[in-house]
């Protein structure tokens, strides 16, 4: 059975109630953003998010391609996780709680996700025609200049992925 | 000598930009349909599933297959008797810009390495001369995750056949978890630094269960991928019967002192397409 899970987050006892393998369906807010902003934030170069409230809410690793007649939004696919490992701390500081990506992440991800009572989620990778289905609603937030890695807030319904580090620390890969 | 006008490479090269954005070749298909019958593990079953319906989504729709479109890498085969009267890197250039901007594709690239301001369009071009009279082009398209996960290594001289299938095998368990996996391993062994990695690009254009010509090669071939796969990484790293759809090992004469190999992944959304002239 899949489980619900509303952005942003509420209530701070759910997320603890999940574990890995878990397979997730979110609805609600997610923000879009990944290398040049992650930079952006830890450099504190953060000005145009002042007014923006990010407690208990949702990042997704992803740049999709422009939007085609039609459609709410381009291909919609995930990117590699790894690479924000490194400014992850200064953004849950903000208050992220779920991050959403693919691929491997380092150990301090893990311990990231202890201390800030947060969790991983991996969805399909290379899918980014399929996952532009869940998609309801789309902002451009900030950043505008940085192209198709601005900031932007999305409205999904049932978005699917799998939970691949826990609030405890553990992490999905053999 | 035969002459190709600009009107048909361009009209070629289009297409095959065109087709490899939102069709997943056949034989990558018919291979990822037998992995998701025979898979076992639940979540590697549900994502092979899954990139099952994104094929077949990205085709109806014309979504792209992935939101990193990449940039396309482009192998001409070009006879020698051959006569091109039209500036081939303007062509390719132009054309590159014409379908990306009409297909709404991904501006993935940054004009300069450090400063990294997202404002255009690359591509990469590699031209043999063959002995033929006619041109053969094919397309590569690499996302920036797939082409990170590559590798190439001066090993020595006297590394042995099992050493080498060793590290071969290691270095890609070791990047699997961060790929979109199923992969197919392009295997360069041989010629020089640059040639090496050229090669397993190469490799990445043969089609499923093709196997090298050498026997001692196809072996090879077929001990990494039962060795990766026996290890359970499945599909996106999370566990699983088949994380190698397949490997492929080109090889060239090298230096006494050199033994170059280099590794390439190419995630599960295989982006490729060739076309003759």
């Amino acid at each position: 059975m899949d489980i619900a899970i509303s952005l942003p987050i509420k209530d701070e006892t759910l997320l603890p109630k999940l574990t890995i393998g878990d397979k997730i369906r979110v609805n609600g807010e997610l923000f879009l953003f990944r290398d040049q902003v992650h930079k952006k934030i830890a450099e504190n170069d953060t000005d145009q998010l002042d007014s923006i409230n990010f407690l208990g809410s949702g990042v997704y690793y992803c740049a999709p391609t422009p939007v085609k007649e039609g459609f709410l939004i381009g291909s919609f696919g995930p990117t590699s996780s790894y690479r924000m490992d490194k400014y992850t701390e200064y953004v849950l500081k903000l208050g992220f709680k779920v991050m959403i990506g693919k691929g491997y992440r380092s150990d301090d991800i893990a311990l990231l996700c202890k201390k800030y009572n947060a969790i991983y989620v991996i969805t399909y990778g290379g899918c980014g025609a399929l996952l532009n289905q869940y998609v309801k609603e789309v902002k451009l937030l900030a950043y505008q200049n940085l192209g198709t890695e601005a900031m932007q807030r999305v409205l999904v319904k049932d978005f699917p992925g799998y939970v691949a580090i826990d609030t405890f620390g553990n992490k999905l890969w053999k | 000598m035969r002459q190709i006008s600009c009107e048909l490479f361009s009209n070629t090269l289009k297409s095959l930009l065109f087709e490899t954005q939102y069709f997943i070749p056949e034989d990558v298909l018919e291979n990822i349909k037998e992995c998701y019958i025979n898979e076992s593990d639940s979540i590697s079953r549900d994502v092979l599933n899954n990139i099952l319906q994104n094929a077949k989504l990205s085709a109806a729709t014309k979504l792209p297959l992935c939101q990193d479109t990449g940039i396309p890498q482009i192998f001409l085969e070009l006879g020698s008797y051959v006569y091109l009267n039209f500036n081939l890197e303007k062509t390719v250039k132009n054309v590159v810009n014409i379908v990306y901007n009409e297909e709404k594709l991904r501006s993935s690239c940054v004009s300069d390495p450090l400063i990294r301001k997202n404002n255009l369009h690359c591509y990469s071009l590699h031209v043999d001369i063959v002995d033929n009279e006619s041109l053969k082009v094919s397309v590569l398209i690499r996302g920036g995750g797939s082409e990170n996960m590559s590798k190439t290594e001066m090993l020595l001289p006297g590394t042995t056949a099992d050493e080498i299938k060793n590290f071969i095998v290691d270095n890609v368990i070791n990047m699997l978890p961060y790929t979109c996996a199923p992969v197919i391993v392009g295997v360069g062994i041989g010629g020089t630094f640059e040639q090496s990695s050229l090669l397993a690009k190469k490799a990445l254009l043969r089609n499923i269960g093709q196997r090298n010509q050498e026997k001692f090669y196809s072996m090879l071939e077929d001990m990494i991928k039962q060795n990766v796969n026996l290890k359970g990484c499945g599909a996106l790293g999370l566990g699983g019967r088949v994380s190698v759809l397949d490997v492929f090992i080109e090889t060239k004469p090298t230096h006494i002192a050199t033994l170059p190999v280099s590794i390439v992944l190419q995630c599960h959304s295989v982006r490729k397409a060739s076309k003759v002239i």
